[in-house]
Parts: C-alpha cells; sequence; structure tokens
C-alpha cells in the first residue's frame, strides 16, 4: 500500500528549543499511531503537517503534494482534518451546525449571495450538507443531540462531536489529538466504533496520538514514537511495545534494563 | 528644520506622556482609558483656576491641580471601572468612553467653554546654535516629558514597581505572594492622572486651554501608544515624540492643514507593516 | 379567534407575525403623530441601521473596529455629491453605499491581520482621516462651508418620504441579516470569532470572512449615511467625528451587540435620551455620560441583557455576569494559538 502521508527531514527550532528533530515517518489508509512522552512534539508535529507551524526544514507531503508553506485552510481543503486536544466547538450552534462547519469551508465564498436569497441549488447544498452532518452524528449515536447547543453537551461528548466534524469531510489525513483523553471507557467504545467504520469507507489515513497504550494497541498496525523530537521506534505496535529505547524513555533505563 | 524638530518634540512630549499614561493604565488593568486626556484637562483647568482666583504660585497651583486630578482618576477606577472588571474588552471600552463624556461634560460645566490661558513661569528663549532658537516653554516640555519617563523607568525596577509589573503579566501570583492589586491599580491610575495633567498643561502652552483641548490629544496619544506597542513606557514615549515630530514635519513642509491627515496615514501604513509597533522587540501578530 | 391568535402566537411564525404588525404599525404611524416625532422616528431608524452595521462587525465577527463613523461620513456625502451631479437618488446612494464598502475592505485588508487594541487605533486612524480627507478635498465636498444635500420628495414632503424609505431599508436591513445568521455564512462568522484558531483547520480562510465582515458593514454603514444627509440636509465635517462613533458605539452595545434587534433597542433609546435631555442645555451630555456609565456598570451585558439578567437574580443564582451577551470568547493569546502544545 502506498503511502498517503510521507514526512521525511522535518525539524522544528523554536528559538534555541529543538521541538523536532529530523522526524521521518510515513503514514498509511487505517490508523497509524504516534506515542511519546509528553512534550515529546507530538502535537508540534501535528502542527507542522496541518500548517500551524513551519518547519525549519524537511518536508511534509500528502499523496505527492507538498504541504509545506501553505497556510491551514489550504491544507484542510487538501484533504486533512484535525482535532484538538481542547475541543472547539461554536457556543452559539447546534450540534449539527458545528458539524456542519465542517464541509462549510469546502464551499465556495461566492456562494453565499445564492444562499442568502434562499436559491434552490444553495438550498439543495444545505440541505445534503444537513444529511452528511445528521447520517454521521447518529453513527456516533448522537443524533439525538443534532439541536442541542454544542456547549450544553458534556466535554466527551463534544470531542466526539469534534470528531465528527472532521471527518464529515470525507479527509483523506486525520490528525486525532488524544480523543479519548477524559473519555470513560463508554464514550470511548462509542467513539471507536465508528470511527473505525467511517475511517475504512472513507479510505482515509489516520494518525493518532494517544497514551492510551491499550487503545493503540488495538486500533494501530503501526506506531511511530516520539521522544524530545526525534523518532526512536516504529512499527507494529508488538515491536515497538518491546523495544528498549520506548521502555527507557517512558519508564527509565531502570526498568528497561529489568524487563530484559 | 531644526525649528520644526524641536517643535514637534515639544508637541510630542504631550503626546509621549498621555501615551505613557495609557499604557501604564494598561499594563496594571487591562484597560485603555479613553478618560485619559480628560482627567489631565480636568487637573490642568483645576490649576488654572487655582492661579486665576487664589492668584496661588504656579507650582503650587500644578501640584495642586495633578493632585486633583489623581483623585478624580481613583475616584472612577474604584467607583465604576473597578466592579466591571473581568468583563469584555468591548464594555470596558464603552465605560471609558462614558467616563470620557462625563468627564469632559463636567468640566465644561464647572468651568465653562471659554478658552483661557495659564501663564507661564518661565519666560524667554534660548539659542541652541546659529539658527536655532526655542521658546523655554518648549524646552521644558521636552525636558520634563523626557525625566518624568525616564523617573517612571527607574521606579519600575524598584521594589513598587516590580510589583505593578507582576500584576500587570499575572494577576493570580503575585496576590498569593501577597501583593494589593488594589493599590497597585489605584497607583496606576493616579499616576496616569498625573502624567495626563502635566501633558495639557504643556500643551496649553502652545494651545487655549479649552474644553475641546484634550480631545485630539486622547486620539493622538492612543495612536502613539500603539506605534510603541503597547507594552512599554518607554515605547510609548518615543511613539509620541516620533508622531510629534511627523506631524510637525508634515504640516511645515506640506501643509499645516494636512498634518493630522499625514500622521494618521503614516500609523496606518505603520501598523499596517509591523501591528506591534517600531518600538517593540515583540511580535504580536498572530500565528 | 383567539384560537387562531393563540395558535400563531405559539408557533414558530410568532417572529414574523409580530414583525408584520411591527412594519405594519411603523408604517400607519406617521399618520397620528407630530411631523417633530416623525423626524425623531426617521433619525432612530437610521441610527438602527447604522448600528445593524457596526453589529456585523462587532458581534459576529468580534472584531473591535472603530472606522464606522468614515463609513458613514463617505456614504453621506458620497450620495449627496452624485446626487447633485445628476444621479437620481437610488443610484446615488447605492453607489455611494459601494465606495463605502470599497474604503471597508481597504481598511479591512491590513485590519483583519490585527487583532484587539491594534484593530481599534487603526480603524479608528481610518475614521478620523475621512472627516480630515473631508476637509481636504474642500474643492469636491465644499469642505467646512458646508455641503447642501438634495432633498428627495415622492409627493409626501420630505420627512415622510425619508420615513418610509428608512422603514423599507430597516426592514430589509433585519430579514436580510438574519436570512444571513440563518445560512452556512453566519455558522462561518461565528466560527470566525469563536474559535478563529480551529477554523484554518476547517478550511475556512478566517481573514477572508473578516474581510467580507468589514464589506458588509462598510456598505451598510454607508447606505446610513446617505439616509443621515436627507434627515440633516446639510452636510459639514465635524458632524462625522468621534463623537458620533461612540453614538454609534453606544446604540450598538446598548442594544447588546449580538442580536439583531439589540441596534433598534439602542436607537430608541439613545435618541430618546437625548431629547429628553434636550433642554437641559449643557447638563444634558453630564447626563447622557453618566447614564452610559451606569449602564455598563451595573449591565454590562446591554439593555437587551436585562431580562435574563433579572431572571437570574430572581432564581438568586450566583452569577459572574461574564458580560451577559456581550462575553467574549476567552482570548486566545499567541501561545495558545499553537493548539496544545507549548513550544
Amino acid at each position: 500500500m502506498t503511502s498517503v502521508l510521507d514526512i521525511s527531514g522535518v525539524t522544528v527550532n523554536f528559538g534555541g528549543n529543538r521541538a523536532l528533530d529530523e522526524v521521518t515517518l510515513s503514514v498509511r489508509e487505517g490508523f497509524t499511531g504516534l506515542i511519546g512522552p509528553n512534550g515529546a512534539g507530538k502535537t508540534t508535529l501535528f502542527n507542522v503537517i496541518s500548517g500551524y507551524v513551519s518547519a525549519t526544514s524537511g518536508d511534509v507531503v500528502l499523496e505527492g503534494a507538498s504541504l509545506r508553506a501553505r497556510r491551514p485552510a489550504a491544507i484542510a481543503r487538501a484533504g486533512v482534518a484535525r482535532t484538538f486536544q481542547t475541543p472547539r466547538m461554536v457556543p452559539d450552534l447546534t450540534v449539527r451546525q458545528n458539524v456542519m462547519l465542517g464541509l462549510d469551508g469546502r464551499r465556495p465564498m461566492a456562494r453565499h449571495a445564492l444562499e442568502v436569497v434562499a436559491w434552490p441549488t444553495a438550498q439543495r447544498a444545505e440541505g445534503q450538507a444537513t444529511q452528511a452532518a445528521d447520517d454521521l452524528l447518529r453513527q456516533f449515536e448522537l443524533g439525538h443531540l443534532g439541536d442541542v447547543a454544542a456547549n450544553s453537551v458534556p466535554l466527551p461528548v463534544q470531542k466526539i462531536v469534534e470528531v465528527a466534524r472532521a471527518l464529515v469531510s470525507r479527509p483523506r489525513l486525520l490528525l486525532l489529538d488524544e480523543p479519548a483523553a477524559g473519555l470513560a471507557v463508554g464514550d470511548v467504545d462509542r467513539l471507536i466504533g465508528p470511527l473505525k467504520e467511517v475511517a475504512a469507507s472513507s479510505h482515509c489515513a489516520v494518525l493518532i496520538i494517544e497514551h492510551d497504550l491499550a487503545l493503540v494497541t488495538e486500533l494501530c498496525y503501526a506506531i511511530h514514537v516520539l521522544d524530545f523530537g526525534r523518532v526512536i521506534g516504529s512499527g507494529s505496535p508488538d515491536e515497538v511495545l518491546h523495544m528498549d529505547t520506548v521502555l527507557q524513555a517512558y519508564m527509565g533505563a531502570g526498568f528497561a534494563a529489568a524487563s530484559s | 528644520m531644526g525649528q520644526f524638530l524641536i517643535s514637534g518634540l515639544a508637541t510630542g512630549s504631550s503626546y509621549a506622556l498621555v501615551a505613557v499614561a495609557l499604557v501604564l493604565v494598561w499594563k496594571a488593568t487591562g484597560v485603555l482609558n479613553f478618560a485619559q486626556a480628560e482627567i489631565g484637562l480636568f487637573g490642568a483647568f483645576v490649576a488654572w483656576f487655582a492661579i486665576e482666583s487664589t492668584g496661588a504660585n504656579y507650582y503650587v497651583a500644578v501640584v495642586g491641580g495633578m493632585i486633583a486630578a489623581a483623585v478624580l482618576a481613583m475616584v472612577l477606577e474604584r467607583a465604576v471601572v473597578r466592579p466591571i472588571m473581568g468583563e469584555s474588552h468591548f464594555a470596558m471600552l464603552i465605560m471609558t468612553i462614558g467616563l470620557y463624556v462625563t468627564v469632559n461634560s463636567l468640566t465644561t460645566l464647572i468651568w465653562g467653554s471659554a478658552g483661557q490661558t495659564i501663564p507661564s513661569p518661565l519666560h524667554g528663549t534660548l539659542h541652541l546654535g546659529p539658527t536655532l532658537v526655542a521658546d523655554v516653554n518648549q524646552i521644558a516640555a521636552i525636558v520634563v516629558g523626557a525625566a518624568l519617563t525616564l523617573g517612571l523607568t527607574v521606579f519600575f525596577r524598584s521594589r513598587w514597581g516590580v510589583q505593578m509589573r507582576a500584576i500587570a503579566e499575572d494577576r493570580v501570583t503575585p496576590r498569593l505572594l501577597g501583593v494589593s492589586m488594589g493599590r497597585v491599580v489605584a497607583a496606576s491610575w493616579a499616576l496616569g492622572a498625573l502624567l495626563a495633567t502635566v501633558a495639557l498643561l504643556f500643551q496649553t502652552q502652545a494651545t487655549l486651554l479649552n474644553n475641546t483641548a484634550a480631545a485630539d490629544l486622547i486620539v493622538k496619544a492612543t495612536v502613539a501608544a500603539t506605534i510603541g506597542g503597547f507594552a512599554s513606557v518607554s515605547g510609548a514615549y518615543f511613539g509620541g515624540l516620533a508622531l510629534g515630530v511627523v506631524e510637525t514635519l508634515a504640516g511645515g513642509y506640506i501643509s499645516s492643514g494636512d498634518q493630522s491627515a499625514v500622521a494618521l496615514v503614516l500609523v496606518v501604513l505603520i501598523l499596517l507593516v509591523r501591528p506591534e509597533g517600531i518600538f517593540t522587540r515583540g511580535r504580536a501578530r498572530q500565528v | 379567534m383567539t384560537a387562531t391568535f393563540n395558535r400563531l402566537w405559539d408557533s414558530r411564525y410568532r417572529v414574523l407575525v409580530l414583525g408584520v404588525l411591527a412594519v405594519g404599525l411603523m408604517a400607519a404611524l406617521p399618520n397620528f403623530i407630530d411631523d417633530y416625532y416623525v423626524f425623531l422616528g426617521c433619525e432612530v431608524m437610521i441610527y438602527a441601521i447604522a448600528g445593524l452595521g457596526l453589529t456585523v462587525l462587532m458581534g459576529w465577527t468580534g472584531q473591535i473596529a472603530l472606522a464606522h463613523a468614515g463609513f458613514f461620513a463617505i456614504g453621506a456625502y458620497g450620495t449627496a455629491i452624485l446626487s447633485a451631479d445628476g444621479f437620481p437618488w437610488p443610484v446615488a446612494l447605492v453607489l455611494a453605499g459601494l465606495c463605502a464598502t470599497a474604503s471597508g475592505i481597504l481598511v479591512g485588508f491590513p485590519a483583519v491581520r490585527l487583532r484587539g487594541f491594534y484593530l481599534a487605533i487603526a480603524t479608528l486612524a481610518f475614521g478620523e482621516l475621512v472627516q480630515r480627507l473631508l476637509i481636504l478635498f474642500a474643492s469636491v465636498t465644499k469642505g467646512n462651508l458646508g455641503f447642501p444635500v438634495d432633498l428627495i420628495d415622492v409627493g409626501i414632503g420630505t420627512t415622510l418620504t425619508l420615513w418610509y424609505v428608512s422603514l423599507v431599508i430597516l426592514v430589509i436591513g433585519v430579514v436580510a441579516l438574519s436570512q444571513v445568521g440563518r445560512t452556512r455564512l453566519g455558522r462561518m462568522l461565528r466560527a470566525v470569532r469563536d474559535i478563529e484558531v480551529a477554523t484554518g483547520a476547517l478550511g475556512i480562510s478566517a481573514s477572508r470572512y473578516k474581510l467580507l465582515a468589514f464589506a458588509i458593514s462598510a456598505f451598510i454603514g454607508g447606505i446610513a449615511g446617505g439616509l443621515y444627509g436627507q434627515l440633516v440636509t446639510f452636510l459639514t465635517p465635524p458632524i462625522f467625528s468621534l463623537d458620533l462613533l461612540i453614538v454609534f458605539l453606544i446604540v450598538v452595545y446598548l442594544g447588546g451587540v449580538l442580536r439583531l434587534a439589540g441596534p433598534i433597542v439602542g436607537a430608541v433609546f439613545v435618541v430618546l435620551i437625548v431629547e429628553q435631555l434636550q433642554d437641559l442645555g449643557s447638563w444634558q451630555r453630564l447626563v447622557f455620560g453618566l447614564i452610559l456609565v451606569a449602564i455598563i456598570r451595573f449591565m454590562p451585558g446591554g439593555l437587551v441583557s436585562l431580562p435574563s439578567l433579572l431572571r437570574r437574580r430572581q432564581r438568586g443564582s450566583n452569577s459572574t455576569g461574564g458580560g451577559g451577551l456581550l462575553a467574549e470568547p476567552a482570548p486566545v493569546r499567541v501561545v495558545d494559538a499553537i493548539p496544545g502544545g507549548t513550544p
């Protein structure tokens, strides 16, 4: 299988601090895990891919097209979607409307004129978007919350809504930043099941940052481990989680020595 | 050219002092005090009144005016600004606009709208070179402005000053350490009032003291503080001087009618290129 | 009949029905009130229209932009000058509105990259600049001598004509903007206001939409300015000063920045207060200022937030206030703007 995303030699310097150091990895369709201790640079890598931070050197290539030096909105429209550690919901809008935002950016600006005067073609597009949002919400068993104000649902639910918002545009690459953090076991199941289905049906490549190693092992066919901005291990979950370097990073040298 | 420079620096000193006052209050409270110049005008009028009605000594009257302005500022801060501290920027801005209208109308009601002059105790001219002649009052404005700003910068390194800066940067930790936020905030408003009064007094050496004297000043001072990045006292000071000089030069070389317009255009252009201001080191642009 | 009334009241068409009734009332009103009050009513409607424009910028995209007096001035002078040049008034009005739009985009370009007070200052500077330019280009604008406005009259007198024209424009404005609020554009503008950092990730170009907001706001402000010319009949640059901007801010603010009904409420209140205080002479301005200060002190969310404020007090809940309708979303510092990570 060819890779959807190729990151090669990405280095990021914030002043004197090297946040990412020659990071090279590839992401294929399906789930790929990105793990590592706090501060390892995982979210910074997401920021580089999605265009919020520019790399000092190296390249990010999405299906042959370089994403370097492009603005976040352009990268998103090229088929990259992401979530944030804290969900960003528009409080004034309903859950459904928030999900629809995932599609709104892809319709042209010029169409607004038609939408304001309720032109039939515009109405139809709106109807389709509404339908897509509702369908997706139903898949996540949140269909009943469509009309509820987004800031009145509990945080775990908001996180799931944000995932739905990212998925509604059927992105080629989905970056999930700790989607299960703060979710109870039941919510995690409610998230993962539909996530796997939708990702599979859209042929989506998902790169997921997670601390829940059991979840990562279950979901991902491949994992990359970051520590201090460097990739210290890549491979299948089994391989990676037994690597000395990885154990050392997480638990300290003593543990690694004791377990070998 | 040198003439314009002196003139510009003198006018600019007034802009600078009010700009410094704005930054002071901003750093301590997060509020852009749109009424700052009006408070200074109030103080200037008190000084004028003291001289007119009691024949008081100039310097005594000035001090009296400054104190009056400081008291007014602290009262306003305590009564109406502090209670709404947590509100949106928009709300705070409108509040200070309301204060701007209130203080100005108060001043007008008490002292009328006729223009007054405050005779300065300093007379004469200074010869600064073969062709350069400066009015003593202009020099006084420049010197006093610089001295006050310098004094403030030094003050901010003192214990009190450090506390003030701490409050401005981070509101929680200093309070945990026992720094009284209320006193710091009140002090910043009082200091701002003192500076604004001095600024208005200097301005009225060149123009009349009347109830419209402060309106233009607040806009110029805000502009100056912005050029300075709204982050530092010295930035605001130099921003004010720069604005004064540019304006006077424009007035001299282009036409006096256009000088305000030129200054404003310049500001917009500057903000376009460097929104964080010229006299700062930081970057204000959104990532 | 009562059954029908009850059904209508409870239906989702309630707002529509009330709106139609209100418009009908406004249309018939001039027959029952003095010319003086018709004049005042025009003033209210014009301020409300200007307020709508400012609401789009301030409330919908959350930008503290203070150039509105400038757009208003361009609309006023533009309409008057083009009309004097021979253009039919409606054409002159629209053209002047478009000029205002162009200036809105001009100001918007740098402005969308600025935040908070930098934005406020830059836009304030623009507003002031417009006033200076009006004096500068006296050859066209007659500067401080003043520009007389050709008054339009469809046969019922100039004031009444203005009443109906303003009413129509106000209704169109409210309907159009509430329609916008319900569409994709409304969603996207709100996203730009509340989750700006995330808009990039959603493929939404925040700066383009802020620019659009500037354009819309300037157009509406310009149209209001053109109407204002009919009201004051004689244009001079000092009219479009900081004080006028302050009136706009008060109109928008008193009404509550988020709802469309806000500017209407605000305009009524402002004009009422100003008129009531007329006889107080110089005390008028003082009372005006005090009222403004008092309102913000006790109702930072604007008058429109009064019902919810009272309700909260009744329930005895400990509301933090939080600015009521005006509560800004938690400001995103530049560091936080890099989501989730400290560098």
